[in-house]
């Protein structure tokens, strides 16, 4: 199976074929990884870096994201039974009194074809619960999402408690939304502003460096 | 008085849908397979509510407070700037049913995202289209001289409240949450000025 191909079929977002490569290489007993970091990812990584330079959109995206979703579904199992760990755990929810699901969903998608492990607690999360697992999951980086300006002051109030909780030392905080920004971030002490999910991706990569 | 407006033909223009995820002119949505099935999915399960009233400006005061006919009154600097004694107000609510809302979320739970993506930026565009639609009566009536969406540009979010509750006194299928969020979310309201 060639890499590139498999890379290429990505890009295309042509499920089928790579649903038919990743089948094929696991058969010829290529290592799980390799099919994940020279074939999958490449392929998804330029359909993000043509999305930043809005040589492509959300749409192209998702359609690659498909793609490769084919893929990880067929070699997910081998990677458990080899042990492969993932890049780290990412928690995501909506924060407090805010019911917009879309944004966070598609940014966990996209971290978990990254090859992070997602828990996904919805929308209309309480401060409480993101620490509950955070504690539980052992969560690396918590993203908090808002879409309104009524309930970005509760991405605040949930470090805050993180805070209070003790666990903020260990955990990385990212916000996203479309009432935030950078500036927004600074200010409640959020460790890094996500405007988009292949950004959000990058970001979680960067903070666990 | 409150008016409900019946057999209001929501349309869902391609074009706008493509350009809200920023395609420029000449990208077709033939290249996006799943793009008829949502559309027609769309088509289908928007079910639109829309509930109006005009009132008129009664005084605008130095403080900030514009008072209009119906009782609605807003401390509200945006407002204070722009209107007028003798102008009107076209208050709306609106909103595009539940139905739709289950539809994108069941999307979105199944892995289908790209649909559930689809699917709402569709409904953004009827939403648009209700408040062009609106925009329309009130041409009829008069010179259109701005609308306000709370959330929108400089008009907060918490105004939504206010104009939720000019609707109070009728029974509809649209809620706000203690955070101005409104249920189903695919909801709108604003005011539209003219003289």
């Amino acid at each position: 199976m060639d890499y590139n191909l498999l890379s290429m079929a990505v890009e295309k977002g042509d499920r089928g074929e790579v649903e038919r490569l990743t089948k094929s290489g696991i058969e010829e007993g290529l290592d799980v990884r390799d099919i994940l970091d020279k074939g999958l990812m490449p392929g998804f990584h330029r359909v993000g870096e043509r999305f930043k330079k809005q040589e492509a959109f959300i749409p192209e995206v998702l359609i690659a994201a498909k793609a490769v979703h084919a893929g990880l579904n067929l070699i997910r199992p081998l990677l458990k039974k080899k042990n492969i760990k993932p890049l780290g755990t990412f928690i995501i929810g909506t924060v407090l009194g805010d019911m917009h699901d879309i944004g966070q969903t598609i940014v966990a998608m996209m971290m978990e074809n990254s090859g992070f492990k997602v828990v996904n607690l919805g929308v209309n999360v309480p401060p409480s619960r993101f620490i509950q697992a955070l504690k539980k999951e052992e969560g690396d980086i918590v993203g908090l999402s808002a879409l309104l300006t009524t309930t970005m002051v509760n991405q605040r109030l949930t470090i805050e408690e993180i805070k209070k909780a003790g666990i903020r030392e260990r955990v990385k905080v990212m916000i996203g939304g479309a009432p935030v920004n950078q500036a927004w971030a600074d200010e409640i002490g959020a460790d890094a502003y996500a405007e988009d999910a292949t950004t959000a991706v990058e970001k979680a990569k960067e903070l666990l460096k | 008085m409150t008016k409900v407006l019946e057999d209001f033909n929501i349309e869902i223009d391609e074009n706008k849908v493509l350009k809200y995820f920023g395609y420029q002119k000449g990208f077709s949505s033939s290249e996006i397979p799943e793009w008829n099935n949502v559309l027609s999915l769309a088509r289908k399960t928007i079910s639109p509510a829309v509930y109006n009233v005009v009132s008129k400006i009664n005084s605008v005061n130095s403080k900030g407070i514009v008072q209009f006919d119906n009782h609605a009154r807003f401390k509200d600097s945006i407002l204070l700037e722009r209107l007028n004694e003798g102008q009107k107000g076209l208050f709306f609510l609106a909103t595009l049913g539940l139905r739709l809302e289950s539809e994108i979320s069941r999307f979105l739970q199944r892995g289908l995202y790209l649909e559930g993506m689809l699917l709402d930026a569709m409904s953004w565009v009827a939403i648009q289209d209700i408040i062009k639609n609106l925009k329309k009566t009130v041409s009829k009536k008069g010179t259109l001289d701005f609308t306000l969406i709370p959330g929108l540009k400089d008009f907060p979010l918490e105004r939504q409240r206010d104009i939720f509750r000019l609707f109070s006194h009728i029974k509809k299928e649209i809620t706000i949450t203690e955070y101005c969020m409104m249920v189903p979310k695919k909801s709108v309201s604003g005011i539209i000025i003219f003289h």
